[in-house]
C-alpha cells in the first residue's frame, strides 16, 4: 500500500512536458491545472482521477445513471480486474461484515499491493505483447519472471516495453524481452503489423500494399514508416547454437509502391505511426557504421540502432500513451473507449475522447506507472456502477428534450470548426513535407561527396605516413653524419700532435674524407622529406577541400530544431482536427440515444419486440457511455483462477509454491539482500503457482482464448469441458480442503447454501436460492456428494460464474 | 559348364563398361557368354554384346521397366518380366525382333523370373502374391501357367530354383520364404528373413522385402538380400543386409552386413563355388560391389562402385560379375588377377 | 455464438449480430417463443460442406493426377482412361479413374515451399508463410462461413491416424478451431464422466438454468444468452453423440470401405458430412517417399484409391456431392527426377491437386505440365488460388473480410484469385 501512495504522490510531484497539441479539450486543460505545477504548489486545487473521470461521464451522459453496485459485485469485479481471480472467502466474509466507508479504497490498495496483482497483470501483459504466440521453449520462463519482476517492481509500462522493441538477446538482463521478436520470428511486416496494433492502436495491415481502403488515415506511408524501424533487424543463429538472437544492419533503405496507384516513395524515413519521424540519423561518416559488423556467423550491432531507436521514441509517442491508456481502461471496464483496441480512425470514435485524453495525460503524469491509473479507476462511480439498466422513469427522461436541443444547437458549432482544422492539417503537413524534401534533396546529393572525402582522407594518411618515414630516415642519417664529423676532428687534433705519425695522418685523412662524402647523403635525405611534404601538404589542402565541400551541402540541410518543429506542428493540427471530428462523433451519438429514449416510451405501447430490441441498443450505448457497468466474460486466466479458487484447489496449489521456492529457493533469492528478500519470495511463489497450475491454464486458454481478443465468443467444446472433464468433475470431489470437503461436512442446508455462495458467487444467498439448494439436497442422503457436486457444478457453469458483474 | 578359374575379390577390377541413357534396374548374363541384358528405367530389354557386338534394344511388349530376365540354361530361350505384370520371350541372336511370346502374366509387377536347372520350367512372382509356374515345351513357354502358388500374404518379391531343381523357393515383401514344389503345391513355410522387413509406425508403411536371392550350390543354404536396421523408411535409413538362412529349418545362419554401416539396399547376391557370396548394393554416395567369406559376417573384401548397384550377374564361368549401376552403367569386373 | 461478420451471408450489414439475436431472444421471450436463437437462416453458406483429404508428405504427382508414362521421369507406372474421355490418370487409382467425372483436377500447382511445416500452412492457410499474420485454417474458414449458429456438432473435424495441423482458428475464435478424432475416435469430453447419468445431468442442468434465469432478471445480453446456449448445444451434442460412433454403420458399408485405417476414416466422414459437419478432413500418412516411392505409392494409394472412390460415389449417390466440395491435397508434389534409392524428393515447383464436388466443373482439368513434369507450362496458381476457390465452390466470397470486433481480415490472400475456370 505504501509503495502506491508513494507512486501516488509522483503524480503531484510531476513536472509537465507536455506539448500544447495535447490539450484539445477542455477538460484536459483542466486536469493539467490539477496534475500540473499548481498542483504540487496547491494541494487544494487537486482533482483525483477518480473525480476527473466521474466528471466527464457524469456530464455526457444521457438518461438515468446507474446506482453504484454491492459491496458483494464490487469485491467480486475488482478482485477479478486487479487480481484475475474471485475473492477467497474468508475476504467474501471480512469484507461483508466490515462496516467502515472506506472500505473499498482499503480493498483496492491491498489488491493492488498484492502479489497476485504483479502475477494478474504480468499474465496479460503476456498475452497483450506475445497474442497468444508461445515463446521459445526456453525462455517462456524467463519471459514470464521477466515480466513478473517489472511488475510487482511497478516498472514503468514505457520501460518494459522499450525493452521488448531494444533487446536483442544479447544482455542476459534484458534477453527474456526479445521474446517479443522472436515470437514472431522478427519478420519485419509481422513486427510492423504486431507493433503497430499492440503499441499505436492502428491496424497498418491493409496499408502494406496501399492506403487503407476504409481508414482515410492510415496511408501506405504510415506502415512504411514504422516498418522502416525494424527492416534492418533479423533473427540470428550463430553455426551451432540453438539460441536465437537479433541481427541488424547499418544500412537498407524501405521503399514501396501502391499496388493501386502505382505511387510510391524510396527511403522511406522512419517514423513512429501519427507521430514522430527520425529525420536526423546520424550521417555516414565512413565505413564503420558497426560496432559489430555482420558477417558469417557474426551478428550485425550498428553503431546507430533504429530499432533502438524506435524503443526510445515510444514515451514521447502520444499514440503510445493513448494505446496504452485505452488498454488500462479496456482492461478495468471490459471495453476500450476506442473498440476495437487497434481500431482508432476517424469513423471509430472514442466514446469519451476527453477521458481518453484525460488517461492518456495522466500516464505520463504518472511516470507510466500503472498503479495509479488503475486505482483512479477502480475508485471512480464510473468503475463502481451496477450492471443493471437504470429504470426509465418519467423525470429521469425529463431533462432529454432540452438536452436534444443544447446538443443540436452545438452541432453545428463543432461541424464548423472542423473545415478549418483540416486546412491547418494539410497545410502543416505540407510544411513537414516539404522541408523532408528538401532534406532528402541534400541526402541524395551526398554520397560522391562522401566517397571524395574518404578518398581524400585516404591519400592524405598515406602521404603523412611516407613523410614519417623519410623523416625518420633523415634523423638517422643526421645522428650518423654528427658522430662521423667528431670523430674526424679528434683523428685530425690526433694526428697534429703526433705530426711525425704518417699512418696516424692517413687514417685521419681517411675519416675527414668519409665525413665529407656523408654530409652530401644528408642533404640527399633533406631533399627527400622537403619532396614527401610539400605531397603531404598537398594530400592535407584536398582533403580539407573535400571536407568543406561535404560541409558545404550537408549544411545546406534543414536544422534539427526546424524539422522537429514542423513534425511536431503537423502531428498536432493532424490530433486537433481528429480531436474535433470525435467531439462531433460523440455528440451524434448522445443525440442519437436521447432521440431513441424518447422513441422507445411510444414503442413500448404499439410494438413491445422492437422496444426491446430497441431497449438492448439503448443498454448497449448506456455501457459504453459509462452509465452502467458492462457484464464482460472473465478471460481465460480469470476463469481459471476463478475455478481453482472456487473449488478450493487454488490455495494448495499457492502452499504447494511456496513450499517448493522454500525448499529449493532460486538463485535469485538465495543472492538477495535480506530486505529484498520478501518481495523476490513473493515473485517467486507466484510464478511457482502458474507453474503449479500450467496445466490446467494451458487447457483453459486452449479452449478458451480469443488470440486478437474480439468480441466474446462461445463455443460447444467450453460447455463439453465444463461438463465432462475429468479436470472439472475432479474438482467437484470432496478432497482435502477443498469446498466439496467442507460442504459435506455441513449438516445444516441453510450453511451449505451460505457456504456454497459465498465461496462461488462471492455472495450469501437469497431465501429463494436457499430454497433451491435444500430441494437440490433433499432425499440425496445416500448420495450427498454426488448432490453437492451437481450443485457446486450448476454454480460453476452458470452465467453469474462466468462473467464479471 | 566350363570350371571356374580362381578368382581373388582383392584383385577385382573392371573389364568392360558400358553407359546407358537411363538408370539401370536389372541384368542377366547369357549362359553362352556371347552377351550380358540388361533392364533399365525404360520398357525395353538391352542386349550388350561381349565380343563388340555392340547394344541392341528389343522393345514393343513391354511398356514398364524390365526388372526381371532370365535364360534356360542352354541359352536357347531368354525371358523378360517387367512391371508391367508382363513376361516375354525373346529370341536375341541377330536383329533385334519382335517377341515370341507376351504374356500377361500377374496382376501388377512382375518381380521376379526363374528357369529350372534342367530348362523345362519357368517360375515367376508378382505384386498379385503369386507364384506361378510355366511349361518350357520345344523352346517355347506355355500361355497359361500350369500351376498358380497362392499363400503369400504380401507382395513376392524374388523366386529361386533349388540348384539341383527339386524345389522352389521364393520370398516376400515381409520376408516370409516358402517352398514350392515343381507342381506348384506350397511344400512348406521355410522361415522368415526378421531382418529384412519392418513396419515402420511413423510412415505407416512397409519397408524391405527380398531385393536379391540365391541358392549355394549344394542347395543347404538360402540368401536373401534386402535392407537391414532400417530407423527411417521413407528416407530409407537402413544398410544392406543379407540374411543367409539354413535351407532344412530356415533359421539364421549368418546376416551378412557391411563393415562400415552405409545407407543401402542389396538389390543382388549371388553364390561363388569358392566358397564366396558376392554382393551388390547401394551406400556412401555411390555402391558397393562386396565379397562374403562363406559363414562370416562382415565382408572379406569390397569395391567401390561409382554408384548405387541394382543388380548383380555371374558369369557362367563364375570368373567375371556383371553389375547395373543406378548412373545408367553396365560394368563387368574381372575377378581373376591380372596376368604380370 | 459469435457477433462476426459472416461472408457468405453476403449482407451489407456483416454483423451476424448478438443484438439480433437478443432481438430474437426478445422477441421471443415477448411471444413466448423458441427457446433457440434461429440464425442459420441468415447463412448462405449453411448447408454446404468441404471434405478435405491431405495426402501428409507429399503425395506424387507423377504417380497420381499427372502420370507421365515412358518418360525418364515418368517411373514404372501406366496412365489409364478414366470416365472422363480423354483424361488418363495412374494406373495406381483405378477406382479413383471411374469417379473423375465427377472431379476436376490441377495440374499447375506451382509453389516455393519444399518443407513439410511451410507447405502444410500454406495449404491450410491459403496464405504465404510466413504469414505478417497468424491466419486460420480452411477448415475455421469453412466452419465459420458454413456452419448454422446453432449447429450443435463441431463444424470443423479432424480425422486422423497421425500427422496433420492443429486446426487453427486463429483469430475466428474456438468455436470454429479444430475438433480432433484420433483415429476416428469421439472428440475429447464428448462421453459423460464416471458415475453421471444423463438423469443427474439433466437434473444439475435444471439447477443451472434455475440459477441462470435468476442472473438473468438482472442483466440479460446476448452473451449470456450465448452461454447458457452453449450448454444446450453441449447435451444435444452428447445426445447426437452416435454420430462419431462408425460402427453404427452397416456391416456391408465396412467393407466397402475396407477395416484398415483409411476406410473406417473415410466411413466416418461420409457419416459426418451426412450430419451436416461443415468441414471433415481426413489426413492419410504418409507419402514423403525420399526412397521407393514405387512400392510405398503402391502400398499408401492401394489403400487410398477404394475407399475414397467409394465416398465420392456415396455423397454423389446420397446427393451430398453437389454442396459437398472434396479436395485432395498434399503440402507439395514430388521431384519428376527418380534418385539413386528409387524416391522421390520434395518439389513444389510443377504438381497437382484434385477438387470436386459443390461448385466444382465435373472433369476439368486446369493447366498443364511439360513432357517430363518438370515445370508449368499453362496456368500456373498455387495454394492462394487454390484457397479462394474452394470457399467459391462452397458460395462464400472468398473476396470478402471477416469482421471480427471491428476489425477486418481478409479472409484468402487479397493478391490471389479464385481459379473461375474450375468453378461451375
Amino acid at each position: 500500500m505504501s509503495t502506491v501512495d508513494a507512486e501516488f504522490g509522483a503524480i503531484h510531484g510531476w513536472r509537465p512536458r507536455l506539448r500544447p497539441m495535447r490539450r484539445m479539450a477542455f477538460l484536459a486543460v483542466a486536469l493539467l491545472a490539477c496534475f500540473g505545477p499548481a498542483a504540487g504548489a496547491d494541494e487544494g486545487a487537486r482533482v483525483p482521477l477518480e473525480a476527473a473521470i466521474d466528471s466527464i461521464v457524469e456530464a455526457n451522459a444521457v438518461g438515468p445513471l446507474a446506482p453504484v453496485c454491492s459491496d458483494a459485485d464490487f469485491l467480486r469485479r475488482v478482485s477479478i480486474d486487479l487480481v484475475g481471480a474471485i475473492p477467497p472467502v474468508d475476504r467474501v466474509r471480512a469484507f461483508l461484515a466490515d462496516p467502515s466507508p472506506d472500505k473499498r479504497t482499503r480493498l483496492i490498495d491491498e489488491l493492488l499491493a498484492a502479489p497476485a496483482h504483479a502475477r494478474h497483470f504480468a499474465l496479460l501483459l503476456d498475452g497483450m505483447l506475445l497474442e497468444r504466440k508461445a515463446p521459445a521453449a526456453d525462455m517462456a520462463a524467463a519471459w514470464r519472471e521477466f515480466l513478473m519482476t517489472a511488475l510487482a517492481a511497478d516498472r514503468p509500462l514505457d520501460q518494459v516495453c522499450g525493452d521488448c522493441l531494444a533487446s536483442d538477446g544479447a544482455d542476459p538482463a534484458t534477453r527474456p524481452a526479445a521474446a517479443f521478436f522472436f515470437a514472431r520470428e522478427a519478420e519485419p511486416v509481422q513486427m510492423t503489423r504486431s507493433i503497430g496494433r499492440i503499441f499505436f492502436g492502428r491496424d497498418l495491415q491493409c496499408a502494406q500494399c496501399h492506403d487503407h481502403p476504409n481508414n482515410a488515415d492510415i496511408h501506405q506511408a504510415d506502415f512504411y514508416g514504422l516498418n522502416a524501424f525494424l527492416a534492418r533487424t533479423s533473427l540470428f543463429r550463430a553455426e551451432g547454437d540453438p539460441k536465437p538472437f537479433l541481427g541488424e544492419k547499418a544500412d537498407g533503405e524501405v521503399e514501396f509502391t501502391s499496388v493501386f496507384t502505382k505511387d510510391g516513395q524510396k527511403g522511406v524515413r522512419p517514423r513512429v505511426p501519427f507521430g514522430a519521424t527520425l529525420a536526423l540519423e546520424p550521417l555516414p561518416e565512413s565505413a564503420d557504421q558497426y560496432t559489430t559488423a555482420p558477417a558469417k556467423n557474426v551478428r550485425g550491432v550498428p553503431l546507430h540502432s533504429r530499432r533502438k531507436a524506435l524503443a526510445r521514441m515510444l514515451a514521447d509517442s502520444l499514440e503510445f500513451r493513448r494505446t496504452m491508456a485505452n488498454r488500462l481502461w479496456a482492461t478495468m471496464n471490459g471495453r476500450g473507449l476506442v473498440h476495437p483496441l487497434d481500431g482508432l480512425d476517424p469513423d471509430n470514435a472514442p466514446t469519451h475522447p476527453d477521458l481518453l485524453v484525460l488517461l492518456t495525460d495522466s500516464l505520463r503524469a504518472s511516470g507510466f506507472h500503472l498503479r495509479p491509473l488503475l486505482r483512479g479507476i477502480a475508485l471512480s462511480r464510473t468503475y463502481q456502477r451496477s450492471i443493471e439498466p437504470p429504470a426509465l422513469s418519467t423525470d429521469a427522461l425529463a431533462g432529454l428534450p432540452a438536452l436534444i436541443d443544447q446538443l443540436t444547437g452545438l452541432r453545428p458549432q463543432q461541424e464548423g470548426a472542423l473545415a478549418p482544422l483540416e486546412a491547418a492539417a494539410k497545410e502543416a503537413e505540407a510544411r513537414f513535407a516539404a522541408i523532408l524534401a528538401a532534406d532528402g534533396a541534400v541526402l541524395g546529393d551526398l554520397p560522391p561527396l562522401i566517397e571524395a572525402r574518404n578518398k581524400a582522407r585516404g591519400v592524405a594518411d598515406a602521404a603523412a605516413a611516407v613523410k614519417k618515414t623519410a623523416e625518420e630516415e633523415l634523423a638517422k642519417k643526421v645522428a650518423q653524419a654528427d658522430s662521423l664529423a667528431s670523430a674526424a676532428a679528434k683523428a685530425g687534433e690526433a694526428a697534429a700532435l703526433l705530426a711525425d705519425d704518417k699512418v696516424l695522418a692517413g687514417a685521419a685523412a681517411i675519416v675527414a674524407a668519409r665525413s665529407a662524402e656523408f654530409a652530401a647523403t644528408v642533404e640527399g635525405a633533406r631533399g627527400v622529406v622537403a619532396a614527401k611534404t610539400g605531397e603531404y601538404d598537398a594530400a592535407q589542402a584536398s582533403l580539407v577541400a573535400a571536407r568543406q565541400a561535404y560541409e558545404g551541402v550537408t549544411a545546406k540541410r534543414p536544422t534539427a530544431d526546424a524539422i522537429t518543429a514542423a513534425d511536431q506542428a503537423a502531428i498536432a493540427a493532424r490530433s486537433a482536427r481528429q480531436e474535433a471530428g470525435f467531439a462531433v462523433a460523440r455528440t451524434d451519438l448522445r443525440l442519437g440515444l436521447a432521440r431513441d429514449l424518447l422513441r422507445q416510451g411510444d414503442l413500448a405501447a404499439t410494438d413491445p419486440a422492437a422496444a426491446a430490441v430497441l431497449r438492448t441498443s439503448i443498454e448497449d450505448r448506456w455501457t459504453a457511455l459509462g452509465q452502467m457497468a458492462r457484464l464482460r466474460p472473465l478471460s481465460p486466466e480469470q476463469l481459471a483462477f476463478s475455478l481453482l479458487t472456487a473449488s478450493g484447489s487454488m490455495q494448495s496449489f499457492h502452499s504447494a509454491a511456496a513450499a517448493k521456492v522454500e525448499k529449493e529457493p532460486p538463485e535469485s533469492l538465495k543472492n538477495a539482500a535480506p530486505e529484498a528478500a520478501p518481495a523476490i519470495r513473493a515473485v517467486q511463489v507466484e510464478l511457482q503457482t502458474i507453474q503449479q497450475a500450467a496445466g490446467f491454464l494451458t487447457t483453459v486458454a486452449g479452449l478458451y482464448s480469443d488470440p486478437l481478443a474480439t468480441d466474446f465468443q462461445t463455443s460447444v467444446n467450453q460447455a463439453l469441458w465444463i461438463g465432462n472433464s475429468p479436470d472439472v468433475a475432479g474438482s467437484l470431489k470432496p478432497g482435502g480442503e477443498n469446498l466439496a470437503a467442507r460442504l459435506l461436512a455441513l449438516a445444516d442446508d441453510e450453511k451449505i447454501a451460505d457456504e456454497a455462495f459465498l465461496t462461488v458467487f462471492s455472495r450469501t444467498p437469497g431465501a429463494d436460492e436457499k430454497a433451491d439448494v435444500a430441494a437440490a439436497l433433499a432425499g440425496r442422503a445416500d448420495d450427498r456428494a454426488v448432490a453437492i457436486a451437481e450443485l457446486l457444478w450448476a454454480m460453476l457453469s452458470s452465467t453469474e460464474f462466468r462473467f464479471n458483474h | 559348364m566350363p570350371d571356374s578359374p580362381a578368382i581373388d575379390p582383392a584383385a577385382a577390377h573392371e573389364i568392360a563398361s558400358h553407359k546407358h541413357d537411363r538408370p539401370l534396374v536389372s541384368c542377366v548374363w547369357d549362359p553362352l557368354s556371347r552377351f550380358v541384358l540388361f533392364g533399365s528405367e525404360d520398357s525395353a530389354v538391352h542386349r550388350l554384346g561381349i565380343d563388340g557386338m555392340g547394344v541392341a534394344a528389343f522393345t514393343g511388349a513391354h511398356d514398364s521397366w524390365v526388372r526381371a530376365l532370365g535364360f534356360s540354361p542352354d541359352g536357347r530361350c531368354c525371358f523378360s518380366g517387367g512391371y508391367d505384370g508382363r513376361l516375354c520371350q525373346w529370341t536375341l541372336d541377330g536383329e533385334p525382333a519382335p517377341p515370341l511370346r507376351v504374356i500377361q502374366a500377374h496382376d501388377g509387377w512382375l518381380r521376379a523370373i526363374a528357369v529350372s536347372p534342367d530348362g523345362t520350367k519357368l517360375a515367376t512372382c508378382g505384386n498379385d502374391k503369386l507364384v506361378k509356374l510355366w511349361t518350357i515345351t520345344d523352346g517355347l513357354v506355355a500361355e497359361t501357367p500350369t500351376a498358380i502358388g497362392t499363400g503369400h500374404e504380401s507382395h513376392v518379391y524374388e523366386v529361386a530354383w533349388k540348384p539341383d531343381g527339386s524345389n522352389l523357393a521364393s520370398c516376400d515383401l515381409k520376408g516370409n520364404v516358402k517352398e514350392w514344389s515343381p507342381t506348384g503345391t506350397l511344400v512348406r513355410d521355410v522361415g522368415k528373413a526378421e531382418a529384412l522387413w519392418k513396419y515402420d509406425e511413423g510412415f505407416r508403411a512397409d519397408i524391405g522385402g527380398a531385393r536379391a536371392i540365391a541358392f549355394r550350390a549344394d542347395g543347404a543354404q538360402l540368401a536373401v538380400g534386402g535392407i537391414t536396421a532400417v530407423t527411417n523408411a521413407f528416407a530409407g535409413v537402413g544398410h544392406p543386409g543379407v540374411s543367409v538362412l539354413e535351407w532344412s529349418d530356415g533359421k539364421l545362419a549368418t546376416l551378412l552386413e557391411p563393415k562400415e554401416k552405409q545407407q543401402g539396399v542389396c538389390w543382388g547376391i549371388a553364390w561363388h563355388p569358392q566358397g564366396i557370396w558376392v554382393q551388390v548394393a547401394g551406400g556412401g554416395g555411390g555402391g558397393w560391389l562386396r565379397f562374403f567369406k562363406a559363414g562370416e559376417a562382415n565382408e572379406l573384401h569390397a569395391v567401390k562402385l561409382p554408384a548405387n548397384g541394382r543388380a548383380l550377374a555371374l558369369s557362367p564361368d563364375k570368373s567375371k560379375v556383371a553389375v547395373a549401376l543406378a548412373d545408367g552403367h553396365l560394368k563387368i569386373f574381372s575377378l581373376v588377377p591380372k596376368p604380370v | 455464438m459469435s457477433s462476426n461478420a459472416n461472408p457468405a451471408c453476403g449482407s451489407a450489414d456483416h454483423v451476424l449480430s448478438r443484438r439480433a439475436l437478443l432481438g430474437g431472444m426478445a422477441a421471443a421471450a415477448a411471444t413466448g417463443l423458441v427457446r433457440r436463437p434461429a440464425l442459420a437462416k441468415s447463412v448462405q453458406g449453411a448447408g454446404k460442406r468441404v471434405l478435405q483429404i491431405f495426402l501428409h508428405g507429399g503425395v506424387s504427382q507423377l504417380e497420381t493426377w499427372d502420370p507421365k508414362p515412358g518418360t525418364a521421369t515418368g517411373g514404372p507406372f501406366r496412365a489409364i482412361p478414366t470416365s472422363v474421355p480423354g483424361l488418363h490418370i495412374s494406373e495406381l487409382l483405378p477406382h479413383t479413374a471411374l469417379q473423375m467425372h465427377r472431379l476436376g483436377l490441377i495440374r499447375s500447382m506451382t509453389n516455393a515451399s519444399d518443407d513439410h511445416g511451410r507447405g502444410q500452412r500454406e495449404m491450410f492457410s491459403g496464405r504465404n508463410q510466413p504469414a505478417p499474420l497468424d491466419v486460420p485454417d480452411l477448415g475455421a474458414v469453412v466452419a465459420k462461413a458454413c456452419m448454422s449458429d446453432d449447429f450443435p456438432l463441431p463444424g470443423h473435424i479432424l480425422i486422423r491416424g497421425s500427422g496433420g495441423g492443429p486446426g487453427n482458428a486463429s483469430y475466428l475464435g474456438p468455436r470454429y478451431a479444430g475438433v480432433i478424432m484420433e483415429d476416428a475416435k469421439p472428440p475429447a469430453f464428448t462421453d459423460r464422466p464416471e458415475g453421471l447419468s444423463p438423469e443427474a445431468d439433466r437434473r444439475r442442468s435444471g439447477l443451472r438454468s434455475r440459477f441462470n434465469d435468476r442472473f438473468a432478471a438482472r442483466r440479460r445480453t446476448a452473451d449470456t444468452e450465448a452461454y447458457t446456449f452453449s450448454y444446450g448445444q453441449a447435451l444435444d451434442l452428447l445426445d447426437q453423440r452416435k454420430v462419431f460412433d462408425v460402427s453404427l454403420e452397416s456391416q456391408r458399408d465396412q467393407e466397402r470401405y475396407g477395416k484398415h485405417e483409411f476406410g473406417r476414416h473415410c466411413l466416418m466422414a461420409r457419416r459426418l458430412l451426412e450430419h451436416g459437419v461443415s468441414f471433415v478432413q481426413v489426413n492419410h500418412s504418409n507419402y514423403d517417399t525420399h526412397f521407393e516411392n514405387f512400392d510405398f505409392h503402391i502400398e499408401q494409394l492401394g489403400e487410398f484409391d477404394q475407399p475414397f472412390a467409394t465416398l465420392v460415389a456415396d455423397l454423389a449417390a446420397r446427393g451430398l456431392l453437389e454442396d459437398t466440395l472434396v479436395c485432395v491435397m498434399s503440402e507439395f508434389g514430388r521431384t519428376p527426377r527418380i534418385n539413386a534409392g528409387y524416391g522421390r524428393d520434395h518439389w513444389g515447383k510443377s504438381w497437382s491437386v484434385l477438387l470436386g464436388g459443390a461448385g466444382i466443373q465435373p472433369g476439368a482439368v486446369i493447366g498443364a505440365t511439360s513432357a517430363d513434369g518438370t515445370e508449368v507450362i499453362d496456368r500456373p496458381v498455387d495454394h492462394g488460388h487454390v484457397f479462394h476457390t474452394i470457399l467459391q465452390g462452397v458460395g462464400v466470397d472468398s473476396t470478402a473480410d471477416f469482421h471480427i470486433g471491428g476489425s477486418d481480415f481478409t479472409i484468402a490472400d487479397p493478391a490471389k484469385q479464385p481459379i473461375r475456370e474450375m468453378l461451375a
